[in-house]
């Protein structure tokens, strides 16, 4: 709870979700988002974020307020922080990679990336799309043709368990 | 802050001549749970994932997966298949042989074509020729 000597003291942002909620955090926490350095260092203090809803905005914020007080002794800590970060459902990993891309916070970025690229590792098409309930949109043909294409990558045994 | 507002966000400017600066402490409290009905109703997919958020999801993955990736729908199969992804492969494969500047034409198809050939051994890429003669040509290509 910071009083407001101590506002005055730290150099404070606002930042605007897309559904109008506004939340202030110091510019060293905010700063990390290459979007917001490039809005501060033109001098700007309220950030209007119209791509990030707030749902996702409390976790990204959460998420730079943790990397932001980086040291040695909490790196335990904060690996705990951010497997827990992406242990969540889809909806929020592809509106988390959304905000993140979008804040261009490469850490999360490459974090939530490999978060997902990781469910598709080791599985075979079918798996991929019920684990994303991804409709296939192609023809029989086509699907023929491009399975003929890659059927180089068929040489092992895949995992078919959704997990 | 006003021009700001007006710069970055038109479609939300009615309130910010009103900004009232929250606290730390009485940071908006929303629930958790999503209440919006807008975003209830079309739950994300990965096929709602702009293309290149998708093509750094790729790019964590090896031939396989990309092949499986590709196969499962017409959205990801882009993914898979963006020349970006084809040249890092390539360079990770067989950069200690081939001109970096090389690199830069590389797609999917040329990725597999090559990778094809040398599996059969058709040495007949004049790069492929420069390969350096004390090395064992099975551990390079595969």
């Amino acid at each position: 709870m910071a009083s407001t000597t101590e506002t005055k003291q730290k150099k404070m942002l606002i930042l605007k979700s897309a559904d109008n909620d506004e939340f202030e955090i110091e510019e060293s926490v905010g700063v990390q988002s290459e979007t917001i350095k490039n809005l501060v260092e033109d001098g700007f203090t309220f950030v209007p974020l119209p791509n990030v809803y707030t749902k996702a905005l409390i976790k990204i914020i959460d998420y730079l307020k943790k990397h932001a007080n980086k040291t040695d002794s909490n790196d335990e800590e904060i690996k705990t922080f951010d497997k827990d970060f992406v242990n969540t459902t889809f909806d929020d990993l592809f509106e988390l990679v959304s905000a993140a891309n979008y804040l261009h916070i490469s850490c999360l970025m490459n974090m939530l990336c490999q978060t997902i690229a990781d469910r598709i590792k080791d599985k075979s098409p079918e798996a991929v799309r019920k684990i994303f309930h991804i409709n296939c949109d192609y023809t029989p043909e086509e699907e023929a043709k491009i399975r003929k294409a890659n059927a180089q990558a068929f040489e092992g045994q895949f995992d078919e368990s959704l997990d | 802050m006003k021009q700001m507002g007006e710069t970055l966000a038109t479609g939300s400017i009615r309130d910010h001549n009103l900004i009232h600066l929250p606290s730390p402490s009485s940071r908006v409290s929303i629930e958790m749970e999503d209440t919006s009905p807008a975003t209830q109703n079309c739950s994300a997919s990965i096929t709602d994932l702009d293309m290149d958020a998708l093509v750094h999801c790729a790019s964590y993955l090896n031939l396989q997966d990309l092949s499986n990736m590709a196969i499962s729908c017409k959205y990801l199969q882009r993914a898979a298949y963006s020349d970006s992804i084809w040249q890092s492969l390539f360079r990770q494969q067989w950069s200690p042989l081939v001109h970096t500047a090389f690199s830069s034409h590389i797609n999917h198809k040329a990725y597999l074509a090559r990778r094809t050939d040398l599996l059969q051994f058709k040495f007949i890429d004049p790069v492929v020729l420069d390969f350096p003669t004390e090395a064992k040509p099975h551990e390079i290509c595969i």
